[in-house]
């Protein structure tokens, strides 16, 4: 009774810091509070950091992808309708998910370690006492990133896939590249693709919200820098997958 | 005495059920300089973060630049704030900027980049004039040791309003000639006649006694003594007989 009653306070307490965290960002976002020279920075970092290992994922997921299928396919002879399926799979859920959970991996991460290193060396109590809210000032130019950055990605990660599918399609079963370019083409999977990327503007604020507020309150130094981090990867694709959820029976 | 920049009354600070100062009372009278001394522990960073509204009191009273820091609204706050220079015992250098944007940062009240001409002007001189002029664009993180300490005082020195100016251990680490320049340093701006108050941690007593009007002695988070150097070398308490007969011992 008592671990459960920690348990609550616990979420209770760390979802009410996220919403403040995030109220105070999306505030000075609006206000443009957010100094241009830092979002142009985060921008930066977000996607140096992250795009390669989503380029390489994306292309593995592809292959995978139709390896997986290609028996079904072949013994089936559902060759025309394996572009259309990995067009589905890839759009609405595969690539939005995958790509948010390797951004919260690579960008949430670095964001929880670079802000807990501030708070233990000091630099966000130094930025209060230059009059500077370190919430909004350090988390706003972070929210623009990840917001506007995964979207990108994922579009981007998206393309890859179905050009590795095609690919691969042409490699294991024969399928010319055109024909299962085509397939995705004519399968009016421009809704599942609009979806997808719109989920991962929540997922962009998630890993945001996540990742700044576990790395504003780390405490205990280095000890408690790395367990921010491990909890930073692990509640964003918590957060990833209940908006997943909540996103797709709204829409459903 | 002048009327005080600092008046703390019966301050109680406690850390995870240790208390850090007990029943604190300080006056700290406006432009001077003032030296804080005790042993390791005795509590001396934590006062200096109190003053510098760093960390709240648990209980007690308050009072710096005239205002309850209790009944302060956060624009007061962030008033009070910016007519604070403070130079951290762990610097709290902001690592991912370079050395003049660190001061620019002071200088312009967090936006480095809207500096003008005459903002840069006073952070060049600033920085000049602790020696590090020939760095400006070298990262605060690629210092060394020495040379961060004298960027931090330099952005102690930087906010343009500033009549509150904390060091808590300016010269740690630092070779006996750059201690006295930096010392000499402090006590020249802080005499220059603009009213400022400067508040001094440090294990060089000599150094201390020579420059400061007053001296406070803190033992076990209280203040045991305050008086003129030369009373305080007179004096016959025995811990302050001994932290100013036999400093080093008592180095923290």
């Amino acid at each position: 009774m008592g671990l459960t009653s920690n348990a609550a306070t616990t979420v209770l307490e760390t979802t009410g810091a996220m919403a403040v965290t995030s109220w105070t960002a999306l505030t000075a976002l609006v206000r443009g509070r957010a100094g241009r020279r830092q979002a142009l920075r985060q921008i930066a970092i977000v996607s140096v950091d992250s795009l390669p290992v989503l380029v390489l994922i994306s292309l593995l997921s592809g292959f995978v992808m139709v390896l997986e299928s290609a028996s079904y396919v072949e013994s089936l002879g559902a060759f025309s309708l394996m572009g259309w399926a990995f067009g589905l799979v890839t759009l609405s859920q595969l690539g939005p998910v995958l790509v948010a959970l390797m951004f919260a991996a690579r960008a949430g991460a670095r964001t929880t370690a670079e802000l807990g290193a501030m708070a233990v060396t000091g630099q966000l109590d130094a930025l209060r006492l230059l009059g500077i809210d370190p919430v909004g000032y350090l988390a706003a130019p972070r929210f623009l990133a990840m917001i506007v950055m995964l979207p990108l990605m994922t579009a981007l990660c998206d393309a890859i896939a179905i050009g590795a599918g095609a690919v691969g399609a042409a490699v294991v079963v024969g399928l010319g590249p055109a024909l299962f370019l085509q397939s995705i083409a004519q399968g009016g999977l421009m809704d599942e693709f609009l979806l997808g990327i719109a989920r991962t503007f929540l997922f962009g604020g998630a890993i945001a919200a996540v990742s700044c507020t576990f790395g504003f309150r780390v405490r205990g130094g280095a000890a408690g820098a790395g367990r921010a981090v491990n909890d930073c990867v692990v509640v964003s694709a918590l957060a990833v997958f209940v908006i997943d959820l909540i996103f797709t029976i709204a829409v459903l | 005495m002048p009327d005080p920049a600092v008046d703390l009354s019966g301050v109680h600070v406690r850390f995870n059920d240790r208390t850090i100062l007990q029943d604190c009372n300080l006056r700290l009278g406006a432009g001077l300089i003032h030296g804080i001394v005790g042993s390791g522990g005795s509590g001396r960073s934590t006062l200096l973060k109190v003053i510098g509204t760093v960390i709240p009191a648990d209980a007690g009273r308050v009072t710096i630049l005239g205002h309850d820091i209790d009944q302060c609204g956060g624009d007061v706050l962030a008033s009070i704030r910016s007519r604070i220079g403070f130079q951290f015992q762990n610097l709290a250098l902001f690592d991912s900027f370079d050395v003049i944007d660190n001061v620019l940062f002071a200088v312009t009240g967090g936006d480095p980049d809207g500096a003008e001409v005459a903002d840069r002007e006073r952070a060049v001189e600033l920085l000049d004039s602790v020696g590090l002029g020939d760095f400006l664009h070298r990262h605060a993180g690629q210092l060394s040791g020495g040379m961060q300490r004298r960027l931090a005082i330099a952005r102690a020195f930087a906010p343009r309003q500033a009549m509150l100016h904390i060091f808590d251990d300016p010269v740690a680490g630092l070779d006996p000639v750059t201690s006295s320049r930096i010392l000499g340093l402090i006590a020249s701006r802080c005499r220059s006649g603009t009213g400022t108050t400067a508040v001094i941690s440090t294990h060089e007593i000599d150094a201390l006694l020579a420059i400061c009007d007053l001296v406070h002695v803190i033992h076990q988070g209280s203040i045991i003594f305050s008086g003129t150097p030369a009373q305080a070398v007179g004096n016959r308490q025995e811990v302050v007989a001994r932290l100013f007969r036999d400093p080093v011992l008592h180095r923290g």
